[in-house]
This record gives C-alpha cells, sequence and structure tokens, in this order.
C-alpha cells in the first residue's frame, strides 16, 4: 500500500511505454522507417481490446491477442506509403495517418463514442484473478520481457541482418536479391502488434480511454524515448522510457508554486529535453556516428 | 451562392497555412529537417503584437513592427541556443525535429505562463462583411488575403533576384558547393531564419487579428503549414502559395459533403495522397522525389 | 558510455535522488494532530483547458484561505496539494495515484473535465479516497463508484432543457454546431434526442475541432438550411465567442440557443450585439444571491479581474464544495468511510452556488433555468 502502489503505477506506465518504445525502435531503428504515426497502432489496439472487451465481454487474453492482431493488419494500411516512401516524406506521410486515425476516433462515434470516450473498460481478469497494482505490473513486466527478448532474438537472425542492410542501403539489398517490401512489411506488422499489445495493456490499466489519448503528441514522446536513449539500441529504448516518464513525475515534487506549476513543468521537461538532445544528439548509449539519416 | 463562399472560406484559410509553409519550406531546404518553430514565431508575434498594441497601448504599426522584431529575436535564439549546437554535432533530422519540438513545448510554456491560459483578443469591431454574390468576405479578411499573396510576390522576386535569395538557393540545392563558391553558409542560414521568421509572424499577427490568440494555437497551425508546403512541392517556396489555397479549399469544399468533424483528415488524406502519387508537390521537378533513406 | 553519456546520467541520477529525499522528508500521516491537513486538487493547470483549472484554482485557493484564518479544521490547517490533471485519464490517473500514495491524501477535489474525473475514479474508488468534481458534467461520472461525487449536475439536463424551449418558441428547425469535446457532444447528443422526440428537426449536426478557430464553412452549410434557430455549443466561452462572431460576419440572424457561457463576463462585453436575446440554460445559480455577490466581489478584489472565461458559477461550485468538504473532515476527520456518509447525507444545504442535495449516485441534484441575455444582462426567460 501507500508509496509502493504509486511506484508500482509509474512502473506500470513505463512497462506500457518500454514495450511501445521498443517496438517503434525496430521501425526506426533498425529498419530506418521514419514512422511518426506510431501511435496510430496504440490506438488501434487500445479501442480494439476495449471495445471486445466492452461489447463482448471478451475474456482479456482474446481482446489482449486480438489489439496485436488487428494494430498488426492496420500496419498493412501505413506500409503502402513506408514501401514507396523514405526519409522525412516518410515521416510526413505517417504523421498524417496518425492524425487522421485520431480523427476517425473522434468522429466514428456509433464505434468509438468520439469524444465521449470508453470510461469502465474492465480490469483483465486471468485463470480467474483479477489483475490490479502488483498483479497487473507483473503482467506488463511478462509483455516487456518477451517483446524484448524476442525483438533482440529477431534483430539477431538472418531476418534482422536484412532489416539493417535495407536501413543501410537499401539498393544493395535490392541487389542482393532480397525482397525488401516483403522485409519492410514484416518488419511495421511486428512492430505494429507489439504496440497493439501496449495499446490494450493501457487500456485495461487506466479502463478509460479517450482520442485525446492518442494524439500525435504520444509519438512524440515515443520517438523522444528512442532518440534519447539511442537509436537502433533495444537497452536505449528502455532507458529513454524510464527517463521521459520519470521525468515529469519527478517534477510534481519540486516545490513550484502553485499557480505556475503547469507552464513552468511544461518548460522545464522541454528544456531537458532539449539541453539533452545537444550534450548527446546520438542517444546515451548510441555510438557517436550513429544516426537514422544523415544528410 | 454556397460554392463561392466556400471557396473564399477556403482562400482566406489557405492564404494563413501558405505563409506558414513558405516559412516551414525556406527552414526545411536549407538545413533539411522538419523545424516545428515556425508554429512557435507565429505565437510570439501573436502575443507580442497583443501586448504591444492592446497591453501597452503602443500605435499599432508601431506594435506590428516591435513584435516582428520580437519575432526575428526569439528565432535567431532559438538557432543560436539549439540548432546550431546540434549541427556542430552532426545531429541528425530527427533530433532536430524532436529538439524542435522542445523548442516549441518551450516557447509556448513561456507564453503560458506570462499570459495564462485564456484566449485573448484584439477586440476589433466585428464588422459586417462585403456581399459578393451571395458570398461574405469581411474586409479584414481581404486585407489577409492580399497580404499573404503580396508577401509571395516579394518572396518570390527575392529569391530570384537578390544576392541573398540565390545564396539561400544555392545553399539548399549543395552546402559544399555553395561553400566554395565562397557563400558563406551560416550566415545565409541565420538569415533564412529571420525571413522564415518574419513570414510565420506576420501569419501569427493576422490569425491573431482576425480571429483570436491563445497560448497553444501553433501546433495545429504548422501540421497545416507542412502539408501545405509538401503538396505545393517542398524544395519551391513559392508554391507553399498553391499549397495552401489547395488545401484551404479542399477541406473547406470537402466538408460541404463530409461530416465536418473531418475537417483535419480531409487535409492529411491530401498530403498522403500527394506523397504516394506526385510527391515532388505541384510545382515540384522529379528530381527531389526522395530525400536520402 | 563516454563523458557524455555519463553527464546526462548523472543528472538523472541526481533528480531521482532529490525526488527520494522529497518523498523520504514529506511529512507522514501518523504524525500529531498540529498538522495541516492535505487536501489533494487535480485539475488542468496547462493546455487548452488551464483556462478552467487557473480560475477554479483561484476558488479554492480563496475558500482554503478564509477556513484556515478561522482556525481550519479543529485547528489543523488545510493544505491543497495540486496536481495537473492536463484533461486527461492519463495525467489525471498519475496525479490520483501520486496523492494518494505519496501524499496520503484522502480526499481529492477534482477534477475539472470529464476526463481528468473518468481518469482518477477508478484509482480513488480502490483505495476508498473521496473524490469531489466540482466541474465535471459527464453523464457518465453517475455510475463510476461510490466515492466519487459532484456538486455539478450532470450534462443531460441542459440539452433538454434548451430543446424544449426551442420547441416552446415554435423553432421547429435547428441546425447545430458543437465542439469535439466531451462535454458539448455530451449535451449535443441529449438536445438533438429530446427536440426531435417532441417533434422537432435537426437540419445539420456540425462540429469542430478544438484547436481550431475558423468555423465559416460549417456556419455557411447551417446558413445553406434554413434554420428556424442555431444550436451552438462550446468547450470555452472564447471558442462560442468566435463562433458568435462568424454567425454575425456571415450575416445570419437566427435565434440562438446555447449553454450557460452565454453569460460570461467576456461574451456580455465583447459579444454585446450578437450575445443579445440567446436562449440559454444554467444551473439555477443566482449570481445576485448575497453570499453569491459576495464571492465574486471577493475574487475581483483578489485579482483585480474575475477570469471573464468563466461564468459564475463554476467560482462558486468550486468554493462551495471546499467548504462542503471542509465540514466532512471536521465531522469525521479522514475517516472516508464516515465522510461518504456525510456526503451521500447532504441535503438542501445552502451555498453560494445555492441549495445542494446529494442524491444515491453521489451527483447534485440541482437544476438548470432557462435564461436569456436582454440588454446586455442575464435573466430568467
Amino acid at each position: 500500500m501507500a508509496l509502493e502502489a504509486y511506484i508500482i503505477h509509474i512502473l506500470i506506465i513505463i512497462g506500457i511505454y518500454v514495450i511501445l518504445a521498443l517496438s517503434l525502435d525496430l521501425a526506426i531503428g533498425y529498419t530506418g522507417l521514419l514512422n511518426i504515426g506510431h501511435v496510430a497502432f496504440y490506438a488501434v489496439g487500445a479501442y480494439t481490446s476495449a471495445l471486445l472487451a466492452l461489447n463482448f465481454g471478451t475474456p482479456f487474453l482474446i481482446s489482449f491477442l486480438a489489439g496485436g492482431i488487428i494494430a498488426g493488419i492496420f500496419s498493412l494500411v501505413v506500409a503502402i506509403p513506408a514501401l514507396k516512401l523514405r526519409g522525412d516524406y516518410l515521416a510526413v506521410a505517417t504523421l498524417g495517418l496518425a492524425i487522421i486515425v485520431e480523427n476517425i476516433l473522434k468522429n466514428w462515434t456509433s464505434l468509438t463514442r468520439g469524444p465521449l470516450g470508453l470510461p469502465g473498460i474492465p480490469k483483465p481478469t486471468i485463470f480467474g484473478i483479477t489483475l490490479t497494482g502488483i498483479t497487473y505490473l507483473a503482467l506488463v513486466i511478462v509483455v516487456g520481457v518477451v517483446t524484448y527478448y524476442l525483438l533482440r532474438y529477431l534483430i539477431k537472425t538472418p531476418f534482422g541482418r536484412i532489416l539493417q542492410a535495407i536501413r543501410e542501403d537499401e539498393l544493395v539489398a535490392k541487389s542482393l536479391g532480397k525482397n525488401v517490401t516483403k522485409y519492410k512489411t514484416q518488419a511495421l506488422l511486428i512492430s505494429a502488434f507489439f504496440a497493439g499489445l501496449a495499446g490494450s495493456l493501457y487500456a485495461h490499466y487506466i479502463t478509460f480511454i479517450d482520442p485525446t489519448s492518442f494524439s500525435i503528441l504520444e509519438s512524440v514522446l515515443i520517438i523522444s524515448m528512442i532518440v534519447v536513449g539511442g537509436i537502433a539500441t533495444l537497452k536505449g529504448a528502455i532507458i529513454g522510457a524510464i527517463i521521459l516518464i520519470l521525468l515529469p513525475e519527478a517534477l510534481r515534487f519540486l516545490p513550484l508554486p502553485s499557480s505556475m506549476i503547469g507552464a513552468l513543468r511544461q518548460i522545464i521537461y522541454a528544456v531537458l529535453l532539449v539541453v539533452l538532445l545537444i550534450k548527446r544528439p546520438q542517444g546515451l548509449l548510441g555510438k557517436k556516428t550513429e544516426g537514422v539519416v544523415t544528410t | 451562392m454556397a460554392l463561392l463562399q466556400l471557396l473564399l472560406n477556403g482562400i482566406i484559410a489557405g492564404s494563413i497555412y501558405a505563409l506558414i509553409a513558405a516559412s516551414f519550406s525556406l527552414i526545411f531546404n536549407i538545413v533539411k529537417f522538419m523545424d516545428l518553430s515556425p508554429g512557435a514565431t507565429f505565437v510570439v508575434a501573436a502575443f507580442s503584437a497583443y501586448s504591444f498594441h492592446i497591453l501597452l497601448s503602443i500605435p499599432f504599426i508601431l506594435a506590428i513592427l516591435l513584435a516582428l522584431v520580437v519575432t526575428v529575436i526569439t528565432a535567431l535564439l532559438i538557432n543560436l541556443l539549439v540548432y546550431k549546437p546540434l549541427r556542430k554535432r552532426g545531429a541528425d533530422p530527427f533530433t532536430l525535429l524532436l529538439s524542435s519540438f522542445g523548442v516549441f513545448l518551450t516557447v509556448t510554456g513561456i507564453i503560458l505562463l506570462i499570459f495564462g491560459a485564456e484566449i485573448h483578443t484584439f477586440g476589433l469591431p466585428i464588422a459586417k462583411g462585403y456581399d459578393l454574390f451571395g458570398a461574405i468576405i469581411t474586409p479584414l479578411q481581404v486585407w489577409l488575403v492580399i497580404i499573404s499573396v503580396l508577401l509571395f510576390v516579394v518572396l518570390f522576386f527575392f529569391m530570384k533576384t537578390t544576392k541573398l535569395g540565390k545564396a539561400m538557393r544555392a545553399v539548399a540545392d549543395e552546402k559544399q558547393v555553395a561553400a566554395t563558391l565562397g557563400i558563406n553558409v551560416e550566415k545565409t542560414t541565420t538569415k533564412t531564419f529571420v525571413i522564415s521568421a518574419i513570414l510565420a509572424g506576420i501569419a501569427g499577427i493576422l490569425v491573431g487579428l482576425e480571429q483570436n490568440i491563445e497560448h497553444n494555437m501553433g501546433f495545429a497551425v504548422i501540421l497545416k503549414g507542412i502539408t501545405a508546403s509538401v503538396v505545393g512541392g517542398i524544395g519551391n517556396v513559392s508554391a507553399a502559395l498553391l499549397g495552401g489555397f489547395l488545401i484551404g479549399i479542399v477541406e473547406n469544399v470537402g466538408i460541404w459533403y463530409l461530416p465536418s468533424g473531418y475537417k483535419d483528415g480531409i487535409a492529411f488524406v491530401i498530403l498522403i495522397l500527394f506523397l504516394l502519387l506526385r510527391p515532388q508537390g505541384i510545382l515540384g521537378t522529379r528530381t527531389r522525389e526522395e530525400t536520402s533513406g | 558510455m563516454d563523458k557524455s553519456a555519463k553527464w546526462v546520467l548523472s543528472i538523472v541520477v541526481l533528480l531521482l535522488i532529490v525526488v527520494g529525499l522529497f518523498v523520504a522528508f514529506s511529512p507522514s500521516p501518523e504524525g500529531k494532530e498540529t498538522r495541516p491537513i492535505k487536501l489533494g486538487a487535480i485539475m488542468p493547470l496547462s493546455g487548452d483547458a488551464a483556462a478552467y483549472g487557473i480560475p477554479i484554482q483561484q476558488a479554492t485557493d480563496l475558500a482554503i484561505k478564509e477556513i484556515n484564518a478561522a482556525g481550519g479544521v479543529d485547528g489543523r490547517m488545510i493544505k491543497v496539494v495540486y496536481e495537473n490533471g492536463a484533461c486527461a485519464g492519463k495525467e489525471a490517473t498519475s496525479a490520483a495515484q501520486k496523492l494518494i500514495n505519496v501524499d496520503k491524501i484522502k480526499v481529492i477535489l477534482g477534477g475539472l473535465c470529464s476526463g481528468e474525473t473518468l481518469g482518477a475514479a477508478p484509482v480513488a474508488e480502490e483505495n476508498k479516497v473521496i473524490l469531489f468534481s466540482p466541474g465535471s458534467g459527464s453523464p457518465d461520472i453517475t455510475k463510476s463508484g461510490d466515492y466519487i461525487f459532484r456538486n455539478f449536475p450532470s450534462d443531460a439536463t441542459s440539452g433538454g432543457k434548451v430543446a424544449q424551449a426551442a420547441i416552446d418558441n415554435g423553432h421547429k428547425k435547428v441546425a447545430i454546431i458543437a465542439e469535439q469535446t466531451e462535454y458539448a457532444q455530451a449535451v449535443k447528443e441529449v438536445f438533438k434526442t429530446t427536440f426531435e422526440a417532441a417533434g422537432g428537426e435537426i437540419l445539420t449536426d456540425e462540429s469542430y475541432a478544438s484547436d481550431s478557430s475558423d468555423f465559416r464553412t460549417q456556419l455557411t452549410k447551417m446558413k445553406a438550411t434554413n434554420p428556424d434557430g442555431l444550436y451552438v455549443l462550446s468547450q470555452t466561452p472564447a471558442k462560442y465567442g468566435l463562433v458568435l462572431k462568424q454567425i454575425s460576419e456571415l450575416g445570419m440572424n437566427q435565434q440562438i440557443y446555447s449553454n450557460e457561457f452565454s453569460a460570461a463576463e467576456d461574451i456580455l462585453k465583447d459579444y454585446k450585439e450578437e450575445i443579445e436575446g440567446a436562449i440559454y440554460a444554467e444551473p439555477s445559480f443566482d449570481d445576485k444571491a448575497p453570499k453569491a455577490k459576495e464571492l465574486l466581489d471577493k475574487i475581483l478584489a483578489e485579482h483585480g479581474e474575475l477570469s471573464g472565461a468563466l461564468p459564475p458559477v463554476y467560482f462558486a461550485t468550486a468554493y462551495d464544495a471546499v467548504y462542503l468538504l471542509k465540514d466532512a473532515l471536521v465531522e469525521c476527520g479522514e475517516d472516508t468511510d464516515c465522510i461518504k456518509k456525510f456526503l451521500y447525507g447532504v441535503t438542501d444545504r445552502a451555498g453560494t452556488a445555492g441549495m445542494l442535495t446529494i442524491d444515491e449516485n453521489g451527483d447534485a441534484s440541482f437544476s438548470y433555468v432557462l435564461r436569456t441575455i436582454k440588454d446586455g444582462k442575464a435573466m430568467d426567460v
């Protein structure tokens, strides 16, 4: 109880963002797909899982997996621009997609209830045990650890090496007879699947979701995590998620005058982010020369 | 009647998108990253003009000029304190984009701290509009469109004829070559930030006068600006005008047929269609189809 | 890791140590009786909705100052710990977790945005902590838990009242424009249902995003349908004013139906002509009643202006909520089950916002009245 409960809460939020950051790193860091629309997968996963649970009383494990799978299927939509565009152009396209998804969540009221959001999403029950607090954290940790080891395994397999070859030089990869289209689509699919799982974990933890939970700013936060930690380093993604979740929480404890709390927190958070980027643009764990796009 | 009104609505909105798009394009061409800071300078200009004119009762024209000075200083500080050190360190465009987001949050946070979250207005009297065959446009809106178009004419000749304009284009095309031709790349970059800030600043003041000002008015605007810039042709600053008008008109005509909640979505659907089918934009040339991957 | 990485990491570690120290040395609840009682508060202190959060913070601070000057709760001062809910479920959940588990707070005032209240409610409910909202109107809050209360009426009533007024005025064809937010959409739905059930016809149902300030095309669409009346619902009075302005610029002069923002100071001042004759519903609140007037004068004296962005009723509900929670604390100490019973027992309690009765769902049962603007002043229809 008490302080531990708060720490558990923070750890759960960190865990969810670790999964998001890890999955995005597969696309951005290892495949070189500058995806600013990751939040769309997160949103699709959260809404799928919540709607199944609310409308059909689907058991948690099924709605959880469905969240991941539907997000994965949705990634095929993103794959269309991802296969055709590169660099900043892909970044702008995915940004647009994320905004379109948020727009649809707001307007498709018969399905999503629009801005009213979905309250009362049930806490998950697995084998008769309702997960809250420490048990929920356990669930998040299990999913996080599985995500980490699976991605770590993947990037060391020939599949992962080809992704990295595509990132380094797509033409070379192509000339070696690799089906670049297939590999990029698969990388996005895996990335989206895990983001969808994270969405489900978020929805069933907070128990209330609405379109504002999935604004483009969430994407920026997740990208900040992998850049701060160091692009294309899985451990970096984890460290980045920890820092960027702890930072605003830590700012809660600074004794600031109450009338300025909101503005000051925003400024301090933003300035620290900028300073971090200037002092170490390649991220905490990144190698000196490593960057996504070199121009 | 309705169609004409929709076109007018689109052109009014498009004029603002166009200015922000030009502001964004200038920086993008020179430093090759998606800079959100025009969204911040846009807000700074609006609030400075409001402070000088309304709070300090400085005459209108002088207040606008002072506001633009403040805006330019802000942009120079942003470049000097954040982007320059990052460029020196060889940060990739993604890191620069993120840092510009940090800049955006810092600037709007400071404005929130000073002015609070309330929406402020210049309190101009509400004018009855001119009636053009049943469509209505207010005098201020006419000015807004004229100023925007005029600025583009100036910008067009500036880029084509002046030494600085040519230097900017040279740096945009090929940094190393420009440097060997004796162009001071760093200085040209700084001057680009100044011009970009003036464009965004004027847009901010116009919106402030025509609608209202609030500390977070910049984000939606910069997103539309980026869209307009891509649709017009990102390498071509003058094309931003076309892009702005096109986005403005299509989104306004679009919600005549679609539920109006989809207004923001429409702009981005056009964006993605352009990226897929005509990535060089309306006026772009085929060579800039893909940036490095 | 090289030097700069260590540099950055050491800053992070330092930050964490600072936080640790704050946590370790923040007073524990087992302290002596003279320690201040902490009251949590969750409201939007940044972002768009800070336009609400900050004035409500002023009303809260005023009430606390008075209570403490009068001796607090049995000699113990009340100290408010503010957390930014940022008008979002996730932020409010974190804020509630922090207030409950770190500050060991038993009573929370908030949230303001319905999203905040819905996000914080499960946390409060689970920890048996009182969550008392002075401003959330979402009908969903009714069912959100036993420890969740509010002294603000559910949105459901407002829309119905106005719909009936439109029908009574013979305005059977109405065009709607509503902001894409939880509040505006919820009220609009009720309006629509009531209006259509009473034989009215909705000609068009338009909406706009919160971050936009150009509604001309939506209004053009409404104009083209030739309605008898316009139903306008915004999340903030400032956006409402802008809609009124653009309605006027487009030369539309239909009867306007709306909500309590019509009586916000800024609207009456800046949109004098446009708002004249508008018919709206507002929580039955008489700002001329002695208690209400006294409160508004005090805030005016302290801050130089009534934040004109808010209708006065919000100051009153926040102020009343603090006093009600104080009485609960006097009665029960920090025993939340006792406070819960106390709050369910509130009937016809006089406050600055009028008579308050809390029903079995923890909802306030004070009603909406229909009002109109005549000669620049709000009055009953």
